[in-house]
């Protein structure tokens, strides 16, 4: 059995309620004043939208080496999974391991963006709980994420940044805002906003996310437009509006109440904003960028300095089917990707937004007859007007079944971790230094809170 | 603000923090965003040492004695009302129903409790068992609604939804989502067990494969020196501090006890959370042929390997010594009725049954008169659940007159709110099978905790005028402006789309008559408490929708009134 940081949340608990009294105190904070100095800068534009690749992307056929021998071990290893070598789309890269690398032929809109500097990937990033060598790993002698491998844990300790705990219903996305909140000022909407449902990434200790569908913004149903509707409508607004002496009334009704004001606020902002020339893709990922290419042009419409967005697409837990599966799925991510960076180049906002792909984990490099299985370690995509480009970030692993990246059976144990390359990215969001353990709670275990790959 | 490592320790280990204006805030300001629940700290440990946890500040009363709590009046003893006989129904059952009021009042609170503590427990594993093979987490989630929904022994059923949000397990684990049984097997011995004694309760979770594998005790091994490894405190700690006693000693009357110099005192230290540990390894699957080899079996308690279990001597609560060399067995029983036995226990578990069938915040008297009844059910037996269940329903904080204090009432829990809807329905056809699919913006679907912390803590305080209050507000914790509008639309589906159809041939024939049909949903959903102001909205509204369209009129009262903040806050 593992041996795994012991939680001390008890003594912390037992001294809160000695706080509580009144009688001492702990490192303690008024979170308005972390506000106002979390942000490095005020009265410029940021916005952060996360993709999540449900179901483990397997970043061994998005980054691929391109020269012969890299790619014979590649290929030797993947058997029936590997891509051609002649279908790869090269990257230009002017710095890093003077390797060549290309890329899935489904990515050619990615590639493109690459080399013109814009995208880049970061190598072998993945949930850590402490930098792991492979005979820590070996030994159980290494403290691991929890249930490393599973889909439900990894996806929220990619979102938490805290793979060690169990019990966090906070993502670094959400203490982000919650720091940089009150650069929006007061506003009905949330500047944690999702397009793809309930998701632990965005919620704050302060910050609650609200969501949108690629449609509009989560309204009450049946207030369409029938005069029933209508007529139900302002009777519950009128019940809503009685005066509540009960502060539990009071308190659904303000939350209640709020909802809809948020919903009218979104959905006034909405129309107020023109049509946007960039063609998005009729695909489940090309619709929910084009809604949040909608919500930043309304940015000032809706009073916003900061915004995080969440967009997600599933079915990348390719176990079967896996060539035809994945080159669908990528081909919808760069397809998207690619009209939304044209968006932000429409909108003037390029430099400004920064998105980032996030998934599971990695996979097994082996097949498995059809696909592959989970892994952990994987390669993800940074993409905008910020990047430092033309290079990739992190340490690309050795592809070799018992190589020193390997846990045994061709799944990579991450050179970077989820720490870092999200400090990175909170970073030049606005979180300062002396917030970051705010943020991330365990990046002092790691070398690197700063990777670089943001300007 | 206030760095603990930079201030002097004082002589008895704590620290003084004198408050002084920080940027633009003043004194006052800082006092006052902690009343109103708007601070946070963040604490350091030794293992994080850049900062592990955020938790707020938090009224929280205590003393050194609490004088025995005065009794209550006495209630009247007479026939009670229908609107009385509703209120009692909705604090425990998952709904009153027009047969049921009639029935309580013919009987009496009493009576109807001691009948329903004859009824047995409608078995989820019975139904899981009976689907088509093999049967997934939807068969699980379907049972638990379908019962809810129609089985006979509500009462049981409703303490067991209670007791889950206690003792939680969730399907959200990996191996226990892969292996749905582990949750209809979990769900039987919370309602077999709901009528029993705490101690069995214990002992049951304690041993349930579904609680070893949620909070690791399964396959839980001594210490190995080579590795550093040790036996896993995970289900220990949860079973003190979440289980039976708390974090801190309390008063008789479940405030926090304070020392000589006004601190809380800890119920445990590190070193008894270790020793727990050590008494409680050495389980595994029954059937396992090996500790570490064995298929799941989620539905008989687990089995020991005596060489897997620490033979030393070991220190638990209250500085007890197990002694060496006992059997698995032997200090799991020890370890048992140690923390049976601790006085919190009355106060701790009767309290948060209050709250999840009541009220959110309990007179300190009801939680004395609840703790008493825990402590001995009149014949000397501690722990007996059946007069912790009378104590809480009829207690007169419970059966007194309706609570108009500012602060009264709790929440009703969304997945309470859906099965009152269709228990409200005097015709409500019965269905093979009662099926949701519940999005995660609905806040709450049974067995799917968060974590082992439920989907809110009892002691959530809501920031702002409940803060400011004092008051507890554990729903609160799921009440947002996504999940409030998620569940009036869940709400809506279920009127007006009807995937499972309602028979509301009895309700239509009011509709002709607002008023009358108000006061009808009146007297079941809201135990005739509604307010002459809603009323007057909802006669009003109701009247404005086409006379000869019943049905919409009769489904637009109820989607007002299951959204309304007068029916959502129960008093």
């Amino acid at each position: 059995m593992n041996t795994i940081y012991q939680p001390t949340r008890r003594t912390f608990i037992r001294q809160a309620a000695c706080a509580a009294l009144g009688t001492s105190g702990l490192l303690s904070t008024i979170w308005d004043l972390r506000k106002l100095s979390a942000a490095t800068t005020t009265g410029d534009y940021k916005a952060l939208v996360c993709l999540f690749l449900y179901g483990g992307n397997d970043a061994n056929n998005v980054l691929i080496p391109n020269d012969l021998a890299a790619y014979n071990t590649y290929a030797n290893a993947r058997g029936n999974l590997a891509i051609p070598r002649q279908s790869l789309l090269p990257l230009t890269i002017s710095a890093g391991d003077g390797r060549n690398y290309g890329v899935h032929p489904s990515l050619p809109e990615l590639a493109n963006l690459f080399n013109q500097g814009k995208l880049t990937l970061v190598t072998n990033v993945g949930t850590l709980v402490a930098p792991t060598t492979r005979n820590d790993y070996i030994n159980g002698t290494a403290a691991v994420p929890i249930n490393l491998f599973s889909h439900q844990d990894q996806a929220v300790q990619w979102m938490t940044s805290v793979p060690d705990r169990g019990d966090i219903r906070t993502g670094w996305g959400g203490r982000a805002a919650d720091l940089v909140a009150s650069l929006n000022g007061v506003s009905n909407v949330s500047l944690a906003l999702s397009i793809a449902g309930t998701n632990t990434f965005e919620v704050g200790n302060t910050v609650v996310p609200y969501l949108i569908s690629p449609d509009g913004s989560l309204g009450l149903t049946g207030v369409g437009g029938s005069a029933n509707d209508q007529i139900r409508i302002d009777g519950f607004k009128k019940l809503l509006a009685l005066p509540h002496n009960k502060l539990f009334e009071a308190a659904y009704s303000d939350t209640m109440s709020r909802s809809i004001a948020e919903n009218e606020a979104l959905s006034s902002a909405l129309a107020g904003v023109g049509p946007l020339s960039t063609p998005f893709p009729d695909t489940d990922l090309g619709r929910q960028l084009a809604m949040v290419s909608k919500l930043i042009a309304a940015r000032t419409n809706l009073g916003m300095q900061r915004q995080i967005f969440f967009v997600a697409v599933g079915g990348y837990d390719t176990h079967g089917d896996q060539l035809a599966a994945q080159a669908n799925l990528l081909s919808e991510l760069s397809t998207g990707l690619n009209a939304f960076y044209s968006t932000t180049v429409e909108l003037g906002v390029e430099q400004s937004v920064t998105t980032f792909t996030a998934s599971d984990f990695g996979r097994t490099l082996p097949t498995n007859g059809n696909g592959s299985d989970h892994g952990w370690g994987s390669h993800q995509f940074v993409m905008g007007g910020a990047v430092v480009g033309n290079r990739l970030y992190g340490t690309f692993p050795t592809l070799a079944v018992n190589g020193p990246d390997d846990t045994e059976d061709g799944r990579w144990i991450p050179t970077t971790s989820v720490d870092e390359f999200s400090a990175t990215i909170a970073r030049w969001f606005g979180v300062s230094t002396s917030d970051m353990p705010t943020v991330f709670p365990n990046i002092g275990r790691f070398a690197n809170p700063n990777l670089g790959f943001l300007g | 603000m206030f760095d603990v490592d930079a201030a002097p320790r004082r002589a008895d280990g704590t620290y003084l923090w004198t408050f002084v204006p920080v940027g633009t805030n003043s004194v006052a300001d800082i006092v006052a965003a902690i009343k109103a629940g708007r601070t946070y700290f963040n604490v350091h440990t030794t293992n994080n040492p850049t900062g592990e946890i955020l938790g707020f500040f938090n009224l929280s009363g205590g003393s050194q004695s609490v004088p025995t709590p005065t009794p209550p009046p006495p209630l009247s003893s007479g026939t009670p009302t229908a609107e009385d006989a509703s209120r009692f129904l909705n604090q425990c059952t998952f709904g009153a129903t027009t047969a049921l009021i009639q029935k309580v009042q013919q009987q009496g609170f009493n009576a109807f409790l001691s009948e329903q503590f004859l009824l047995s427990a409608t078995s989820h594993l019975a139904f899981f068992d009976n689907q088509p093979q093999p049967a997934g987490r939807d068969d699980v989630m379907n049972s638990w609604w379908t019962i809810a929904m129609t089985a006979p022994d509500q009462l049981r059923q409703r303490v067991a939804f209670a007791l889950s949000e206690i003792l939680v397990v969730s399907f959200n684990n990996g191996a226990l989502a892969n292996d749905p049984v582990s949750i209809a097997a979990y769900a039987d011995i919370l309602a077999n067990d709901a009528f029993g004694n705490y101690r069995q309760i214990l002992q049951d979770v304690t041993l349930s494969p579904t609680m070893g594998v949620y909070l690791d005790m399964l396959r839980s091994d001594i210490a190995d020196p080579s590795t550093g490894s040790h036996p896993n405190e995970n289900y220990p700690r949860e079973l003190m501090q979440l289980f039976s006693i708390g974090l801190f000693r309390l008063n008789i009357d479940g405030s926090l006890a304070l020392d000589a110099d006004g601190l809380p005192i800890p119920t445990y230290d590190q070193s008894e959370v270790s020793g727990l540990a050590a008494a409680l390894d050495g389980w595994t699957f029954a059937g396992s042929a090996d500790f570490w080899n064995g298929d799941p079996n989620y539905r008989a308690p687990m089995i020991s390997f005596q060489e897997h279990h620490t033979p030393e001597a070991k220190k638990i609560l209250n500085g007890v010594i197990i002694p060496a060399g006992q059997t698995a067995q032997g200090d799991l029983q020890q370890a048992l009725d140690t923390i049976f036995n601790h006085p919190n226990v009355g106060k701790f578990i009767g309290r948060e049954l209050i709250q999840r069938l009541v009220t959110s915040n309990p007179s300190p008297g009801y939680i004395y008169r609840v703790a008493q009844a825990f402590d001995n059910n009149g014949s000397g037996v501690r722990g007996d659940m059946q007069a912790v269940i009378r104590a809480v329903l009829l207690d007169y904080d419970a059966r007194g007159a309706s609570k108009t204090g500012p602060g009264a009432g709790k929440e009703k829990e969304p997945v309470i709110r859906l099965t009152n809807l269709y228990r409200s329905i005097t015709n409500n056809p019965a269905h093979g099978i009662y099926s949701f699919y519940l999005a995660d913006e609905f806040g709450e679907v049974p067995f799917n905790s968060p974590t082992v912390f439920n989907f809110f803590t009892p002691d959530y305080v809501a920031p702002g005028a409940i803060a400011s209050a004092g008051l507890l507000s554990p729903e609160f914790q799921i009440t947002t402006e996504t999940t409030v509008v998620e569940q009036a639309n869940t709400i809506y589906a279920a009127l007006f789309w009807q995937n499972i159809p309602l028979d509301l041939t009895q309700e239509e024939a009011l509709a002709a008559d607002p008023a009358a049909l108000v006061d009808h949903f009146n007297a079941t959903l809201m135990n005739g408490v509604m307010s002459s102001e809603m009323r007057t909205v909802l006669i009003g509204t109701i009247g404005q929708l086409p006379s000869d369209d019943p049905q919409e009129r009769v489904l637009s009262a109820l989607w007002l009134i299951f959204n309304s903040p007068e029916y959502v806050v129960e008093k």
